[in-house]
C-alpha cells in the first residue's frame, strides 16, 4: 500500500507537472494566521483530526473495501491523484513545509486502506487472508475486524500528529 | 537464502519517492508557480459574435477572440461555461 500510495503520488506529481501550465502565485498571504488564532487553533487541530479520520480514512479509503476489497486501493490511488494535483502547483517552500504531514497522513491513509482490503477480502475468501487456518466466513470477518481495530489506533495516533503538525504548517507558511 | 526485511521495503517505499519528488522540486526539474510580477490594465476590447448553439465554452471563445485582436491573454484566465440566452452576445474583455 505504501509503494501504491507514495509512488503514484510522485508519478501524478510529475505527469501533471509535464500535462499542464504551470499556475500563478501572486505572493498573496494565505488567511489562516488570521483564522488559527488564539483558541480556535485547538478547534482547528481536531477539526482537521477529525475530517481526516471519520471522512476522509473511515469513509473514503475503509469503508468501500468493506463491500468489494479493491476499492480501499482504488480511492487509496484517487487521493494519491487529488494531492498530485494539489501539489504540483504549490511554490516550492509550501512543497517542503508540507511534507511532514503529507508522510504522516498518507502512512495514515495506506493503513486504513490495509484495514478495507483485509475485511473486504476476508468475507469473500477466509483463506486469501488467513492462510490455511481453518475459519468460517463469520469468524473471519470478526477476526479481521479485530485486526483492524488495532489497526485503527496507530490510525488515530498518525492523524492526530499529523493534524497538529498540519495546523501549525498552515499558520507558519501563512504569517 | 533471500529474506526480505519488511520494515526496510515499507521505509524505502515511502522515502524514495518523497525524496524523489522533493529533490525534483528543488532542482527546478518541477517547475515553479509564475509569479506576477507586475498587473497591466489592459484597453477595452470589444468583440461581437453570433450565438453559438447550446453551451459553449468561454474561455475557448475568449481565446480565440484575444488571438484575433493580438493581445495575450493569459492560459490562467478562466471563465465558466455560460448558457447564452441572447441571440447576439457581446463581450467586454478589460
Amino acid at each position: 500500500m505504501n509503494f501504491v500510495f507514495f509512488v503514484s503520488f510522485f508519478l501524478f506529481v510529475v505527469l501533471f507537472d509535464a500535462m499542464f501550465s504551470p499556475s500563478l502565485y501572486s505572493g498573496q498571504k494565505l488567511p489562516f494566521s488570521d483564522l488559527f488564532s488564539g483558541s480556535s487553533i485547538y478547534f482547528a487541530v481536531f477539526g482537521i483530526f477529525l475530517s481526516n479520520l471519520f471522512l476522509s480514512a473511515f469513509a473514503i479509503v475503509t469503508l468501500p473495501g468493506f463491500a468489494f476489497f479493491p476499492f480501499s486501493t482504488g480511492f487509496l490511488v484517487f487521493r494519491s491523484f487529488v494531492w498530485g494535483l494539489l501539489f504540483y502547483q504549490q511554490p516550492e517552500w509550501v512543497f517542503v513545509a508540507a511534507v511532514p504531514t503529507l508522510v504522516l497522513e498518507g502512512e495514515a491513509y495506506c493503513i486504513a486502506a490495509v484495514c478495507g482490503t483485509v475485511v473486504g477480502a476476508s468475507w469473500v475468501k477466509s483463506r486469501l487472508v488467513f492462510g490455511e487456518e481453518k475459519l468460517t466466513r463469520i469468524e473471519s470477518v470478526k477476526k479481521a475486524l479485530k485486526e483492524s481495530v488495532g489497526l485503527y489506533v496507530w490510525i488515530i495516533l498518525l492523524l492526530f500528529v499529523a493534524a497538529i503538525i498540519e495546523t501549525a504548517t498552515l499558520v507558519i507558511i501563512s504569517e | 537464502m533471500w529474506s526480505i526485511n519488511w520494515k526496510i521495503v515499507l521505509l524505502l517505499s515511502i522515502v524514495i519517492p518523497i525524496c524523489l519528488v522533493t529533490s525534483f522540486k528543488l532542482s527546478g526539474i518541477l517547475h515553479e508557480p509564475m509569479a506576477i510580477a507586475e498587473t497591466v490594465v489592459l484597453d477595452v476590447t470589444k468583440g461581437e459574435f453570433e450565438r453559438p448553439y447550446g453551451s459553449t465554452l468561454m474561455n475557448e471563445t475568449m481565446r480565440v477572440l484575444a488571438l484575433k485582436n493580438k493581445f495575450q491573454q493569459t492560459s490562467q484566465s478562466f471563465l465558466p461555461i455560460l448558457r447564452m440566452q441572447h441571440h447576439l452576445m457581446v463581450v467586454q474583455i478589460s
